[in-house]
């Protein structure tokens, strides 16, 4: 009943300690897309699930069994990696067919499988060829389809999409959203792309150095980081992080130079929530002077310095900017984040939920 | 100049490059058949001839029907037949045998971790400069030990294991991505399965390539045949022409030439039926 739980795991190598305490828990025929720096553990997480590698401590359970110490064949998990890892002599179907030939099921049965699997990831022609005779994206749809042949009771992907160029990797990554609903096996999936996990997620898990620093659905994660380092990864251009002040009134300030009073914090402020013009009521003024314009298509990336002295970024619609001199912008009070400068931990407000 | 002079000039340029190159490469080859040719055509004479120096560059025909004659198992003739299957038999089994064991060792080294591992790899390093022309002795103490001396067994066993051919299995093997790997482990192949469903069929053009050189390092063995082997009935082609060699004006020149045009065939022809695959195992990897 319980999917994939994870219980205070941590691994070290030698005296490093890559993952310091996970705790998780993935329902039936949910995928959970964990989302970090490189170097973070998120390919060591996964390689403890499959049992490639061993935890020095904590617990993992399937479906209620604990599968901590049992041998990768025996956990009836699937795994799709990053460069593919393909057999190069094999055919696509052996392939395919391999780790059921291992598993000794009826020739007829791995037959209608692989079949099966090869129409709903389109490489039906495909399946006489050798892998060095297809494109890195039937390539990958082959790995996915080795792991689809085996229905097991868990998918783990290891950033399977990273090698594939970025048009590829868009419908791609569709596809495998849908063929994880169609067939509804739990997943874990991993990337650094933020974008991918956005999409692809029910839930995400971030994790910073070892740690799981927020786990919960996208657009939450998105809507109220739990602390800086999320708020740098989630968001595309990245969330402007600038020191300032919370006085007593509960009014955020940014920081000029001279000591302000009240609560020293650090201000966070998404790209795409500055509009132009004076604030109207409570909302944060922002004086800044752009001077490079990034066009993205729909619309342009200012970026630039405000009246501080700080980094920032504005996005925004297009049109024509007096590059080098000051304009007015604002964000109102309820987009803005407030972290701690300390530990970088949220502290408020509430934000908006859910949007 | 224009582009087309200079386009004529360096095709000159390719043509004469290549004339010279053909004529070292025609040079060379010569180089290496004529003494093969001198020894063809010795083997047509009668042996008078040869004792006397008397040979030329041109085969004597009806000479030809000592080949028939040397290969026949007629009574109180040479048993070259005999020698020749032994021979081919004993090279095959070297081959064949230092295939496995290397392939097993490799394996071993490249993929497990075991206490002493590097201690291991450095002992079968360092094998190699122990060939056995080297460890001669020990190893026929050794093989009398086991009561291997005049058996096949004895023939063949002492020089089945290889580092070199270890080394470069292990080469191969360390290139395979773990990914690979670790693909097959949850795809739940063991390490049996594993080796065979997976690290054979990838070194298949390694193992053909390596097949040719050991197939002809089997078959020039000497030393060791002569020392392990004094039962006529195990001499090897090697051992037997150097037999035929009695005193200088008793030995059949011919037959002895004869013998040696013969014992260059089966290694020639292994070479040639694996040259594709040979060629493809140095120049090529599946990977
Ligand atoms: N077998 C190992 N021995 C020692 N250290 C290891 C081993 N495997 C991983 N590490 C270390 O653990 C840390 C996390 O590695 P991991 O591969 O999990 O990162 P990652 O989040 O997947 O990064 P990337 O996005 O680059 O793939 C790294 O610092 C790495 O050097
Ligand atoms: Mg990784």
């Amino acid at each position: 009943m319980a999917g994939l739980v994870l219980d205070q795991v941590r691994k070290s190598f030698g005296r490093t300690e890559v993952l310091r305490g996970i705790d998780l828990d993935v329902a039936p025929g949910e995928m959970v897309v964990v989302v970090g720096a490189s170097g973070c553990g998120k390919s060591t997480l996964l390689r403890l699930v499959a049992g490639l590698e061993q935890p020095s401590s904590g617990r993992i359970m399937l479906d209620g069994e604990d599968i901590t110490a049992r041998d990768p064949a025996a956990r009836d998990i699937a795994m799709v990696f990053q460069h593919y890892a393909l057999y190069p002599h094999m055919s696509v179907f052996d392939n395919m067919a391999y780790g059921l030939k291992v598993r000794r099921l009826p020739r007829a049965e791995i037959a209608a499988r692989v079949e099966e699997a090869a129409q709903m990831l389109h490489i039906s022609p495909l399946l006489g060829r050798k892998p060095r005779e297809l494109s890195g994206g039937q390539r990958q749809r082959v790995a996915i389809g080795r792991a689809v042949v085996r229905k097991p009771r868990l998918f783990l992907f290891d950033e399977p999409l990273s090698s594939l160029d970025a048009r590829l990797r868009t419908s791609m990554r569709a596809e495998i959203k849908r063929l994880q609903r169609r067939l509804g096996v739990t997943s874990l999936y991993v990337t650094h792309d933020q974008h991918e996990a956005m999409s692809l997620g029910d839930r995400i898990l971030v994790l910073n150095e070892g740690r799981p620093a927020q786990l919960g659905p996208p657009m939450e994660i998105y809507a109220r980081p739990a602390d800086t380092a999320v708020a740098e990864l989630i968001g595309d251009p990245p969330m402007n992080l600038l020191p300032g002040w919370l006085d007593a009134n509960g009014r955020v300030r940014l920081e000029t130079g001279d000591a302000g009073n009240g609560r020293s914090v650090l201000v966070g402020i998404r790209p795409e929530d500055v509009a132009g013009g004076r604030p109207d009521g409570d909302g944060l003024a922002l004086g800044f002077t752009p001077d490079t314009v990034e066009p993205m298509g729909a619309e342009v990336l200012l970026v630039g310095r405000l009246e501080t002295g700080a980094a920032f970024s504005v996005r925004t619609l297009p049109a024509s900017f007096a590059l080098g001199s000051r304009l007015d912008f604002h964000c109102p009070a309820q987009r803005l984040h407030l972290f701690d400068p300390g530990s970088g931990q949220r502290i408020g407000p509430a934000g908006p939920a859910a949007r | 100049m224009t582009g087309a002079d200079l386009r004529a000039r360096l095709r000159g340029n390719l043509v004469a490059g290549n004339l010279v190159a053909h004529a070292v490469l025609l040079m060379g080859t010569a180089l290496f058949l004529l003494p093969i040719w001198l020894v063809f055509v010795g083997s047509t004479l009668d042996s008078g001839a040869i004792n006397r120096g008397d040979i030329g560059l041109l085969p004597r025909l009806e000479g030809l029907a000592i080949y028939p004659r040397l290969l026949s198992p007629a009574p109180g003739g040479v048993p070259v037949w005999r020698m020749l299957a032994l021979s081919f038999a004993m090279a095959l089994a070297i081959a064949a045998g230092k295939i496995a064991v290397s392939l097993l060792s490799a394996y071993a080294v490249a993929f497990f971790r075991f206490p002493g591992r590097m201690l291991c790899f450095w002992l079968l390093f360092i094998t190699l400069m122990l060939p056995v022309e080297v460890r001669i002795i020990p190893t026929f103490a050794v093989v009398a030990d086991f009561g291997m001396v005049n058996t096949f067994a004895g023939l063949v066993l002492p020089l089945t294991a290889s580092a070199t051919a270890t080394l470069l299995f292990r080469q191969a093997f360390v290139l395979v991505p773990d990914e690979l790997v670790e693909a097959a482990r949850m795809d739940g192949a063991g390490p049996w399965r594993f080796l065979r469903d997976v690290l054979i069929p990838l070194s298949r053009t390694n193992m053909a390539a390596l097949f040719v050189i050991l197939f002809v390092y089997g078959w020039n063995q000497y030393l060791w045949p002569l020392v392990v082997a004094t039962d006529p009935r195990l001499d090897t082609i090697t051992v037997g022409i150097v037999r035929m060699i009695g005193p200088e004006s008793r030995t059949a020149w011919n037959e002895v030439m004869a013998t040696a045009i013969l014992a260059m065939l089966p290694p020639t022809l292994v070479v040639l039926a694996m040259l594709r695959w040979f060629v493809k195992g140095l120049t090529e990897s599946e990977r």
